[in-house]
């Protein structure tokens, strides 16, 4: 049975790979993977949007990529974050945090009175 | 940073590696995908599948990786891609715009680099803002030569005694014969004050130049020598220095040789009777000067060093005190002063107004290349304002259609800026051969990076100035016409078709203004041609004559002529031959005034009381019968006036002198080697400087006492174009030793003289015409889109039976409304521009009748063809076709 995909927000992509890769360095595969086993197979991250997201990143200087062999003895671009990168993740958190509270909020006013 | 990190993206080489990367990083990712699949149990085929699957589109991730690259990257070149399709859909049009960008762009940049060249670019000199040429104004010539070159004790007494300046210099001409092994050759020199080269702060390439003692009489002889006749006699030979130049007989030794960026002046810009070679290829000390007078001989010509803390006015001031002081002191009596130029303006002077003249022209093209492109443009923005109205509809932004609308536009002007360079440099080699000699600087002219960037600046103001307007109409389209259906609907509005009319009266304006001054310019062209030289240029043939300086006495140089002159009779066809030192329309010399008996001054013009100057021509025998100069009274020079004191006067010096009575048997006295004649003769008046100006004052003295070094020959023959082999056979039977003699016609004289005039009017017509070729084009173009906006409404006044010939005269009738206004507002600018250029016409008044009725005419008859053509094609739609075609 296929999981049900679910579509996010732009710019959120780009916070869960940073986390992702806040638990330490992995290749792109790895990273889908990552994101795919920790949501319940909710997420699957597609090629054509995670590579320009790790792309996008590079540039912005958040992660940096080196040339290096994987677990499986396959050569690949291995990527880690930057301390830059880990000061947006705290800023991209906190950010998503607050959006999540406000909308809670509105969706179920009385569990959030308590 | 991101903004840094994308532009080192662009860095050669990069944008490729980087895509290879990736490629790389996304098969090696694929690969892990696969291997987990694999690892599940599949089959290697289903694993594979699965693998890609899982993975997702590889072209997909590079695409997006690409857009997050170089963002706007993918728009663009599929902005572009759409664009040249379009382009390439409508090749008549594609053509037309790139074609008449190209003319625009093409004779912009051309004219660009010459004026550059000419005129912008500074002089190769040492801080040459400080430098500056000095002419004396004498108060009695000053009506004739409002001011003369410098009188050498002058110029020794402004040296001795002017504080302003840093240096003075003085030059006089130099031609001499060289005869250093080989043909003996005659090369053009200058005489030049030692400091001259320290003054203009130019450093030999090789050797040194003069030292300051080197123009003592003492001092041995020695030359400096331009770069050419260094390569050109010396091979390019670096030990050059210490080597001999035979020059007249006499060796020089050089001692340095300029650098190939050396520029001297030229004789046109250093004002009337200025005298330099054509080209100036070897410089010798000046060390005295041919007189030691105070009065008269003015020859020298002066540059000057102004000192660095003092200003131009402040050097003329001081040198007008110090002329007033050598008035005074040498009982000149007269109030003589100076008059100072910058050298950077003398220099190229002559051709400014010519240059601005093309300049305005070119500017004028260009705009009407720029209406005639939004004309055309505005056209096509309404064929293709459905194509827009849908894209909005479909949710397109107005930005991105303006910028979509632009790339066009854009890709027409680099395309036409590419091709206007190629005609520009065409165009340049093409001037620099067939355009007048006396261009300075000329052949420096050259296409170089400044004047590419000028084409690229053009082509680009081009491009938006035409494309804008169209683009930002297209880009308001109304989504709502698209949704309506059937494509009449989508017609040109009421406010449209004025837009483009306007324009066309625009570019009818401007071509009328360059047809009505090219007119005048080729009306004065034939006035010129049609003066009455007062010399028969047909047959006639000039041959001038160097002697080498083995020929020292005038006997000697006399005897030489005399014979020259009889051998050239005996050349078959020959009909007369005479020597002369100059031919008419070869300038003034040997100018000064007369003196007649009874008075010790110079004799004044009746009328305007002021001396009354003439120039002095020494001849042979059959000198007026050679050229056809007509004989009005008494007899010509004859063999017997070897030895009398004869002259030959000019009929209008006959009427200031003499006026009312009859001059055979006058004496008179005149400077420049006549001392107290008689008048035997009087011939006809003669152009000899210009055909635009008046004949000069002329005394014919016999040539026997007053033979020159360099000297002419006149030769009136039937023969054909063996004339000049023989004629040198015969020169060089006398004597071997004789460089090779130069001929010109008379005919090559005279179309000489008008050559620059005829090449200005041959610009100007050249430019009026592309002119007149592009507002055709463009009243071509509105008409004929006008009527397939109206096919409709034309169709349904047929079928409500008006006939083919008033459908015509309706079309006709309102395509002329705007070239009947722009005619009107171009004849009255023409009117104003005319003003401007009054100095450059001959014979015809800026506001000539008959060349604006000309060209009003031309202009009509063109406009009307113009809109036959569409005409006829409205008189031909078939009324039940269209009304079918709902």
């Amino acid at each position: 049975m296929k999981p049900s995909r679910v579509e996010f927000l732009q710019g959120t992509l780009d916070m869960l790979v940073l986390r992702t890769l806040a638990l330490g360095p992995l290749h792109g595969y790895g990273v889908a993977q990552a994101i795919r086993r920790s949501t319940g197979e909710a997420i699957q991250v597609e090629a054509g949007s995670l590579y320009p997201a790790l792309q996008r990143l590079e540039l912005q200087g958040l992660v940096t990529a080196k040339w290096d062999v994987s677990e499986r003895n396959q050569r690949t671009r291995i990527y880690r974050l930057t301390a830059a990168g880990r000061k947006r993740l705290q800023a991209e958190v906190s950010r998503w945090e607050d959006f999540v509270r406000a909308v809670s909020l509105v969706l179920h006013p009385k569990t959030i009175e308590d | 940073m991101i903004w840094l990190r994308r532009l080192l993206l662009w860095l050669p080489g990069r944008r490729r590696a980087r895509a290879l990367e990736l490629q790389e990083e996304l098969r090696a990712n694929l690969s892990l995908a696969i291997q987990d699949a694999a690892e599940s149990g599949l089959s290697p085929e289903e694993a594979s599948r699965q693998g890609h699957r899982d993975f997702g589109s590889l072209t997909r991730a590079e695409e997006e990786s690409r857009s997050v690259w170089f963002p706007g990257w993918d728009t663009l070149s599929q902005d572009v891609r759409f664009a040249l399709r379009t382009l390439a859909k409508t090749p008549g049009f594609t053509t037309v715009a790139i074609l008449s960008l190209a003319l625009g762009t093409g004779a912009a940049t051309a004219l660009f680099s010459l004026v550059d060249t000419v005129v912008i670019k500074p002089l190769t000199y040492r801080e040459p803002g400080r430098l500056v040429f000095v002419r004396e104004v004498v108060p009695p010539l000053a009506h004739i030569y409002p001011t003369l070159p410098v009188n050498f004790q002058h110029f020794k007494f402004w040296r001795e005694q002017a504080r302003s300046f840093e240096g003075l210099a003085a030059i006089e001409n130099g031609s001499a014969t060289m005869d250093s092994g080989g043909e003996p050759e005659v090369v053009g020199g200058a005489y030049v004050s030692s400091n001259l080269f320290t003054l203009l702060g130019v450093e030999p390439q090789i050797g040194r130049t003069f030292q300051p003692d080197e123009d003592q009489p003492a001092s041995p002889d020695v030359a400096v020598i331009t770069d050419g006749l260094w390569r050109r006699k010396f091979g390019g030979s670096r030990d050059v220095a210490g080597q001999t130049l035979r020059l007249d007989g006499k060796p020089y030794v050089v001692i340095g040789v300029l650098p190939l960026s050396f520029r001297f002046p030229k004789k046109e810009d250093l004002g009337p009777l200025a005298h330099l070679s054509e080209r100036s290829e070897f410089f010798l000390p000046l060390k005295q000067a041919n007189s030691d007078g105070w009065g008269g001989d003015y020859d020298y010509i002066v540059f000057g060093r102004l000192r660095r803390d003092l200003t131009a006015a402040g050097g003329a001031a001081e040198l007008n005190l110090i002329e007033q002081r050598i008035a005074a002191e040498h009982h000149l009596n007269r109030d003589l002063h100076i008059k100072m130029w910058p050298l950077q303006e003398v220099m190229g002077s002559p051709v400014r107004t010519s240059l601005t003249v093309l300049l305005a022209a070119v500017l004028l093209l260009v705009l009407i290349v720029c209406v005639n492109l939004a004309n055309l443009l505005l056209a096509r923005s309404h064929a293709r304002a459905r194509e827009f109205s849908l894209r909005i509809a479909l949710g397109a932004s107005r930005g991105r259609l303006l910028l979509s609308a632009m790339v066009e536009t854009l890709i027409l002007a680099v395309a036409g800026g590419v091709l206007g360079v190629l005609a520009a440099q065409a165009a340049l080699n093409a001037f620099v051969h067939w355009g007048p000699v006396d261009l300075p600087r000329l052949d420096e002219v050259r296409v170089d990076g400044r004047v590419l960037a000028f084409a690229f600046v053009v082509s680009m103001l081009c491009g938006v100035l035409f494309g804008l307007l169209p683009a930002l109409r297209l880009s308001r389209a109304d989504p709502q016409n698209a949704l309506r259906a059937g494509t009449h609907t989508i017609s040109g509005s009421r406010h449209g078709l004025q837009l483009r009319e306007w324009l066309v009266g625009a570019e009818v304006s401007l071509s009328t203004l360059l047809l009505v001054l090219a007119g005048l310019l080729l009306n004065s062209l034939w006035h010129v041609l049609r003066v009455d030289r007062g010399f028969a240029a047909e047959q006639a043939l000039e041959v001038r004559v160097s002697l080498p300086s083995r020929y020292q006495s005038v006997e000697q140089k006399a005897e030489f002529f005399d014979q020259a002159a009889g051998r050239l009779r005996s050349i078959p066809g020959v009909r007369a031959a005479a020597a002369s030192s100059r031919v008419p329309l070869t300038g003034e010399s040997n100018v000064n005034h007369v003196i007649l008996d009874g008075s010790d001054d110079g004799a004044l013009d009746p009328v305007t009381k002021q001396l009354v100057m003439v120039n002095v021509r020494f001849v042979g025998p059959e000198y007026f019968s050679a050229l056809g100069i007509p004989l009005l009274r008494g007899r010509a020079i004859e063999s017997a006036d070897r030895d009398r004191n004869v002259v030959v006067v000019s009929a209008r010096l006959t009427a200031k002198l003499w006026p009312g009575q009859n001059p055979l048997g006058k004496m008179i006295t005149c400077g420049s080697g006549v001392s107290r004649a008689e008048v035997v003769g009087v011939v006809g008046d003669v152009h000899s400087t210009q055909l635009e100006r008046d004949p000069t004052l002329m005394i014919y003295a016999p040539f026997w006492k007053r033979a020159f070094q360099v000297s002419g020959l006149v030769v009136r023959s039937s023969a054909g174009s063996g004339l000049a082999a023989d004629v040198r056979r015969a020169i060089q039977s006398i004597d071997p030793g004789i460089p090779a003699p130069r001929m010109r016609t008379m005919g090559d004289l005279v179309s000489e003289s008008v050559a620059g005039r005829r090449f200005q009017m041959e610009v100007a017509m050249a430019f009026a015409l592309s002119a007149l070729l592009l507002a055709a084009l463009g009243i071509y173009g509105v008409v004929a889109y006008g009527i397939t906006l109206r096919r409709r409404e034309l169709g349904i006044r047929m079928a409500l039976g008006a006939r083919a010939a008033s459908v015509r005269r309706m079309v006709v009738r309102q395509g002329l409304r705007p070239v009947a206004v722009g005619l009107v507002v171009g004849m009255l600018a023409a009117v104003a521009a005319g003003q401007l250029i009054r100095t450059l016409l001959f014979g015809v008044s800026a506001t000539d009748q008959w060349t604006f009725a000309a060209i009003a005419s031309v202009l009509g008859l063109v406009a009307v063809l113009a809109c036959l053509f569409p005409a006829h094609a409205a008189a031909r739609i078939d009324p039940a076709g269209v009304l079918r075609e709902d």
